[in-house]
């Protein structure tokens, strides 16, 4: 833009820079804007003000918009209700979704941490002080969770047989661990704890990423109960997914779901612990199975047994299909949705396909 | 806490997933910000189906090519943002020419309840609310009349009962002090 500091030369620019920030607003009539299109198509650093001007029209328009009342509750719930799906399926149209390749267990552990330390790291003081609404977790704030999701990875690190950094708390009973743990971290700046999170969520990622994909397969004592490393580093990811989604609702943010491949990596190690859960009602499985479906991106379809026998899946058909979205189902496992608010569609032996169901969460609430 | 760049990380992220073509991340772009895509476009155009045509249109495009979005230049929303305006624009102008109306008809702000107080505020946009509110009122009048009525410098001039020329001074003058506060280096350039 020839910029310097001249008086007549910024006078004689003055006229310009209107034009391109009328512009850059939109503010301009249909042949004023042809005019000025076409000067942009040949002034290099008229093209460079007018993308400056038209950016900062954009942050503009986002930083206020709630001010002015635009994105309200009432925008998003004004729209059709099927505009989301409008928009997915011309999108389809327009470029295909890639196929999903379900993620390793040390890039599906690697990814919820970084999501949740973004998500720490977004949170105002105020914010670190809400309560979180999961029952288990009667009397605490963002803050408490934020702890004992650290102190969960300070464990694994442990288990690890990582001594740098070392777990300040080391005793492996849950609630005395709890106990002084929440204790530690209400006397820190939220900061530090996202500090600590950090430290530790980063050793595991160091220590798993040594370790063959052979190692991955030794078992330790999680909470006592033998788990292979590969099965950890799944469970702690989806641990922290759920309470990232805790702290999301306690703040006001709609949850978010981990990628796709994570998701396909979650669900298909759920889907065969399908047997652990309806155990829970104390009747015998044995010789039956059940395919789930999972619906959305990250899902697949599994065909699972029910008891703890081996019967040959290929040579029987389940005895019922049940077809849910992948999201609903990992939350329903996580205790997250209620059964009654869970949507799904079954067929075969629905009473079964009830039971299977209404025991996904079994697990999450040992 | 945030990294200082325009485009967050998460952001950032999120674009890497669409370029990949990853279902899920357009879902969440879609779910994150469509309440303001479909806001802006219902506030300036006043028309529900059309600001729904506008919002898929913002969104199946930028899903066909997220490469043009930049993060070093700006916030995904703020880009979003200028995609649903030119196109709610776009549609205006369309109407204008094709029948007379009056301009305060069909273009009254829509009335809006429930104002999302707890909004989250990227560092950016921090900054530009900072700016906005540093302006001088009838730069401040201006703009919102432009950007979030979509009216011509010329529709504003006559609103405000000024001249052309003022009008696009002051339209200029406030999106200069709110790129300036985005880039500092420019107070210097544009001095």
């Amino acid at each position: 833009m020839g910029l310097t500091n001249d008086n007549d030369a910024r006078a004689s620019r003055e006229p310009l820079l209107d034009d391109l920030a009328v512009y850059a607003l939109d503010a301009t009539d249909g042949d004023e804007a042809l005019a000025i299109e076409a000067l942009l198509l040949d002034d290099h650093d008229a093209a460079e003000v007018e993308a400056v001007l038209r950016d900062a029209a954009g942050e503009y328009a986002a930083a206020v918009a709630t001010d002015l009342g635009v994105d309200t509750d009432a925008d998003a719930d004004d729209a059709t209700a099927d505009l989301r799906a409008r928009v997915i399926t011309a999108a389809h149209g327009r470029r295909t979704p890639s196929p999903v390749e379900a993620a390793g267990a040390r890039d599906v552990h690697r990814i919820e941490m970084e999501r949740f330390e973004m998500l720490l790291r977004r949170l105002s003081d105020e914010q670190w002080q809400r309560p979180i609404d999961p029952p288990e977790f009667a009397g605490w704030t963002v803050h408490d969770l934020a702890a004992h999701v650290t102190s969960n990875e300070a464990l694994f690190a442990q288990l690890l047989d990582i001594t740098d950094p070392a777990a300040p708390e080391t005793v492996n009973h849950n609630d005395d661990r709890t106990e002084q743990v929440l204790a530690r971290h209400r006397s820190m700046a939220p900061a530090d704890t996202v500090a600590e999170f950090r430290t530790f969520a980063e050793a595991v990622d160091a220590r798993v990423r040594e370790l063959s994909d052979d190692d991955l397969e030794r078992e330790l004592a999680w909470w006592g109960n033998p788990m292979r490393i590969v099965t950890v580093l799944v469970h702690r990811s989806f641990e922290t997914w759920i309470h990232a989604d805790d702290i999301r609702r306690a703040v006001g943010l709609p949850h978010v779901p981990p990628p796709a491949p994570t998701l396909k990596t979650m669900s298909s190690m759920a889907a065969g612990w399908s047997a652990l859960m309806i155990a829970s009602t104390g009747n015998d499985y044995a010789g039956r199975s059940v395919r789930l479906v999972l619906t959305g991106a990250g899902g697949g379809s599994y065909h699972v047994p029910l008891g703890f026998d081996e019967p040959d899946l290929a040579a029987t058909e389940p005895d019922a299909v049940i077809t849910v979205d992948v999201v609903d189902y990992c939350r329903r496992i996580g205790d997250r949705l209620p059964v009654v608010d869970l949507r799904y569609e079954a067929t075969g032996d629905t009473e079964l396909a009830r039971e299977l169901v209404n025991s996904l969460n079994a697990l999450a609430v040992l | 806490m945030e990294d200082r760049a325009l485009g967050t990380t998460a952001e950032r992220s999120l674009a890497h997933r669409l370029r990949a073509g990853d279902e899920a991340a357009l879902g969440e772009l879609y779910d994150h910000h469509s309440g303001f895509v479909y806001g802006l476009a219902l506030r300036v155009i006043g028309d529900k189906q059309a600001a729904e045509d506008v919002t898929q249109e913002v969104f199946v495009t930028f899903w066909e090519d997220p490469s043009r979005y930049e993060p070093e230049r700006g916030t995904l929303r703020a880009f979003l943002g200028t995609l649903a305006h030119r196109r709610s624009v776009d549609f205006i102008r369309r109407e204008e020419a094709r029948r007379r109306r009056e301009t305060k008809t069909s273009l009254e702000p829509r009335h809006v309840t429930g104002v999302d107080e707890n909004a989250m505020r990227s560092a950016t946009a921090e900054l530009v609310r900072g700016a906005v509110a540093d302006l001088p009122t009838a730069q401040r009048e201006a703009l919102e009349l432009a950007y979030f009525h979509g009216h011509t410098y010329r529709q504003v001039a006559e609103m405000l009962g000024i001249p052309e020329g003022t009008a696009k001074s002051r339209l200029r003058l406030g999106l200069q002090r709110i790129a300036e506060a985005l880039h500092p280096e420019l107070s210097e350039q544009w001095a």
